[in-house]
């Protein structure tokens, strides 16, 4: 069967844009697109505008290696929500062209062409007005991270790979369908984790295999693959052949998946809608786990009071599991309601109709060390919290590093990590020791506003550190409050001096105090800033 | 009906066969649990004075390690897969906790809370998580209807409440009373803080169960590296004496 011939809209640093087109609508810190800029997500660079690509900034870089290569780099944080929303008008603008549109993620479009193709007048003309129409979404073109790249190809992963080229090229690729194969196989095996969705571990097997380039993949006999791989060999071959990536023998969606709700009271907040969405997510995401499904395909729609109605149509290869559905549903009427052209009334329905439904093959679940009985308690647990209370009200603690207690580890928010995944980001064991950290132990009490002190020597003078990290006497007493507590030893001053070629520098000195305090014994971290004392931590 | 006919069979029966039938009834009934779902784990060099801790109880750290004290409690749980939830403690150094071993990536953080929230987050937080930990300002805004409604809900649940600092209105099952002895490490000028050498004291209605066991233990909170660490005795150092 052969598989139908599909357009991809894609642009390559759509968070970069997005950021900075939300910077302009005033609804987050403003970037200037030619500044080089980069968006970071735990630690690493997801993409980079094309002034920090010179520079010598990747994707994939760490952090630090960014800052190495460009010292000015600005980073922008890492924001799904904000992507989706901004994406919003683009998905407007081409949909008045072809009203059937997949989301695969914000920044790339996914469509069948028999339609529109004919309408247009061929599939170059189309590429052309799919071109223009993305840009014109925008509401400002002359936006950081290059354009739109238009492909068109006979398949999901060739459209993708012509879309990718595309970008390079500057003007939109049209592959005939007689030449899908020939224009898969120099592409190296690497595409499949990053497009279509396989697991990078096998990508890497694949090449300690000497299988470099899809061509090589498809030369392989079929049977030969499914040998070695089971179902997912068939599927590689399938791919890099150019064969559809949906198997032919997709399981058809049980009867009457669709999910909705129906508001008596029309529904105005996002919070509230997004929590229904999550019941309804988990109830048909809990329907298709006992048939041993995923759905790779939904439509999502939501109707208001006066008959605004919202449809999107979200794909995701890997499956879209409940929290994946949550997160479609939000974005989408994130983009609705605050966006340029919100619905009139309340939200009355909100309905999810699962189109592509494929079999699990899904995770195994591992005897020890992996999800258990007690994870889905507590991850039921955050959400309904999270239900309560907001959704920046629950945090996990995340691993930054840095010299200072309070810098080691950050609470974020739990939605920022994702609610399906690890939770906390914990320190990296490949990571060597931070210059100029302070040893273990830590403090077990890091104040969130350092408590301002005065220290003296045993003329009763402040204690003060030069400029070279000398301090001018030995601490002998500290004032806390109206209390005069007696240093019993100390050490320090320890220097540090941060960020010096920044507006947010940091020229500092710590100790480490152990006072007498009422009979008891008080361990204190001081830092001493701009001749002023103050106690960061404690260790209680 | 049935009970005063069980009544009336059971005191026909000679007071030695009485008991014996009453155990089997109600062996028979009651749901097996084993002792050891009864508890949480806890870290091994706390366990000479707790031996585990019961679910359904309130444990209450005062003295001036209380905080290392609360973290120390969370390790053995955390690390056997429990979740805990910490409340209204902003100011809590994560490093210094997972130093010591608490698996953060099974901790959730919650800020202070609302007045007005905190009797539902804090029923729905005992609902999944088996170890919350409160800070003193969360205690002193419970009231005491509210306070005796949570525990009951943790005691039916089976998660274990931990107080740090002044407990409020709840009503503590064991008391863990820490008291610095000596921070080693630290010199005039030089070196660093190392090790902190802590004296645990049990306390609280409760602490009757521990009979035979010594009330008072001292422990390295936290050891040179962060982990809690025994106290070992070393021998006399006996200096080399030259010979030869």
């Amino acid at each position: 069967m052969a598989p139908p011939r599909c357009a991809v809209v894609w642009s390559p640093a759509w968070p970069l844009t997005a950021a900075v087109l939300s910077g302009r609508a005033g609804r987050g810190p403003q970037f200037h697109p030619q500044a080089p800029l980069a968006v970071l997500h735990a630690q690493r660079v997801v993409c980079c505008s094309p002034t920090a690509e010179r520079d010598g900034v990747r994707a994939g870089q760490r952090k630090r290696q960014a800052q190495g290569a460009c010292p000015h780099l600005v980073l922008v944080p890492h924001d799904p929500d904000r992507d989706a929303r901004c994406f919003e008008p683009v998905v407007r603008s081409v949909g008045s062209l072809v009203p059937l549109l997949d989301v695969e993620s914000p920044g790339c479009l996914l469509m069948a062409t028999r339609g529109p193709s004919r309408y247009a007048g061929g599939d170059d003309a189309l590429a052309q007005r799919l071109s223009q129409l993305a840009v014109h979404g925008l509401a400002d073109a002359a936006v950081a991270g290059g354009g739109f790249g238009v492909g068109i190809a006979d398949g999901r992963l060739a459209a993708t790979l012509a879309a990718r080229l595309a970008v390079q090229r500057g003007q939109p690729v049209v592959v005939p369908t007689e030449r899908t194969t020939e224009f898969l196989a120099p592409h190296p095996v690497s595409v499949l984790a990053a497009t279509a969705g396989c697991d990078p571990q096998l990508v890497d097997l694949l090449e300690r295999l000497g299988l470099a380039c899809l061509g090589d993949v498809a030369a392989l006999s079929p049977v030969h693959l499914f040998d070695r791989f089971g179902a997912l060999g068939e599927r590689l071959h399938r791919l890099a052949t150019g064969a559809d990536d949906t198997p032919p023998s997709a399981a058809a969606p049980p009867d009457d998946l669709s999910v909705e709700q129906i508001f008596d009271d029309p529904v105005p907040q996002l919070d509230m809608l997004v929590f229904a969405a999550k019941a309804l997510a988990d109830r048909l995401d809990g329907h298709l786990i006992d048939h041993g499904q995923v759905c790779t395909r939904v439509i999502v729609e939501a109707e208001s009071d006066h008959g605004d109605v919202s449809r999107r149509v979200w794909y995701r290869s890997e499956g879209l599991r409940a929290s994946a559905l949550v997160d479609r549903v939000r974005w989408q009427l994130d983009g609705w309601i605050n966006g340029d052209d919100p619905p009139s009334a309340g939200i009355v329905l909100l309905r999810i109709t699962p189109t592509d439904v494929r079999h699990d093959s899904g995770t195994q679940m591992g005897f020890w060390g992996e999800r258990s009985q007690a994870d889905d308690a507590a991850v039921k647990t955050i959400t309904r919290l999270i239900g309560l209370l907001g959704p920046r009200s629950v945090d996990v603690a995340s691993w930054r590093g840095g010299r200072d207690p309070h810098q080691v580890y950050e609470l974020v928010p739990v939605a920022e990590l994702g609610a399906d995944g690890r939770l906390a980001v914990e320190r990296p064991t490949d990571v060597p020791p931070w210059p100029g950290a302070l040893p273990a132990p830590s403090p077990t009490v890091v104040h969130t506003q350092p408590i301002a002190v005065s220290v003296l020597d045993q003329h009763d003078r402040a204690v003060s550190v030069s400029g070279r990290g000398v301090a001018s006497a030995a601490p002998c007493t500290l004032l806390l409050g109206d209390r005069r507590c007696p240093v019993v030893s100390w050490a320090g001053p320890w220097p540090v001096d941060e960020r010096w070629w920044d507006t947010r520098a940091r020229r500092a000195a710590r100790f480490q105090l152990l006072v007498r305090d009422a009979d008891e014994t008080r361990a204190y971290l001081a830092e001493v800033a701009a001749g002023r004392w103050w106690i960061t931590a404690e260790y209680q | 009906m049935a009970l005063e006919s069980v009544r009336r069979t059971l005191a026909d029966l000679p007071p030695a066969e009485r008991q014996r039938a009453v155990r089997a009834v109600v062996g028979e009934h009651a749901p097996l649990t084993l002792a050891r779902e009864r508890t949480l784990p806890v870290h091994p060099v706390l366990q000479p004075l707790v031996p585990a801790l019961t679910r359904g109880h309130t444990v209450q750290c005062t003295g001036t390690a209380a905080m290392s004290c609360a973290l120390a409690l969370m390790v053995a749980p955390t690390q056997a897969g429990s979740w805990a939830g910490v409340v209204g403690m902003p100011e809590l150094g994560v490093a210094a906790a997972t130093e010591l071993g608490v698996a953060v990536s099974r901790t959730v953080f919650i800020g202070v809370l609302a007045e007005a929230d905190a009797p539902n987050a804090l029923s729905a937080l005992v609902d999944g998580v088996d170890v919350v930990v409160l800070s003193r300002a969360t205690t002193a805004a419970l009231s005491p209807s509210l306070a005796r409604r949570l525990q009951t809900r943790v005691q039916s649940r089976g998660g274990v409440l931990v107080v740090v600092g002044a407990a409020g209105a709840l009503s503590i099952d064991l008391q863990l009373v820490s008291a610095v002895h000596e921070w080693e490490g630290l010199g005039d000028g030089h070196g660093h803080l190392q090790r902190r050498r802590v004296s645990l004291q049990l306390d609280g209605r409760r602490h009757g169960q521990h009979h035979g066991r010594s009330t008072r233990h001292d422990v390295w909170l936290p050891g040179p590296t962060g982990a809690l660490e025994p106290v070992v005795h070393e021998g006399a150092v006996v200096p080399l004496r030259r010979t030869g």
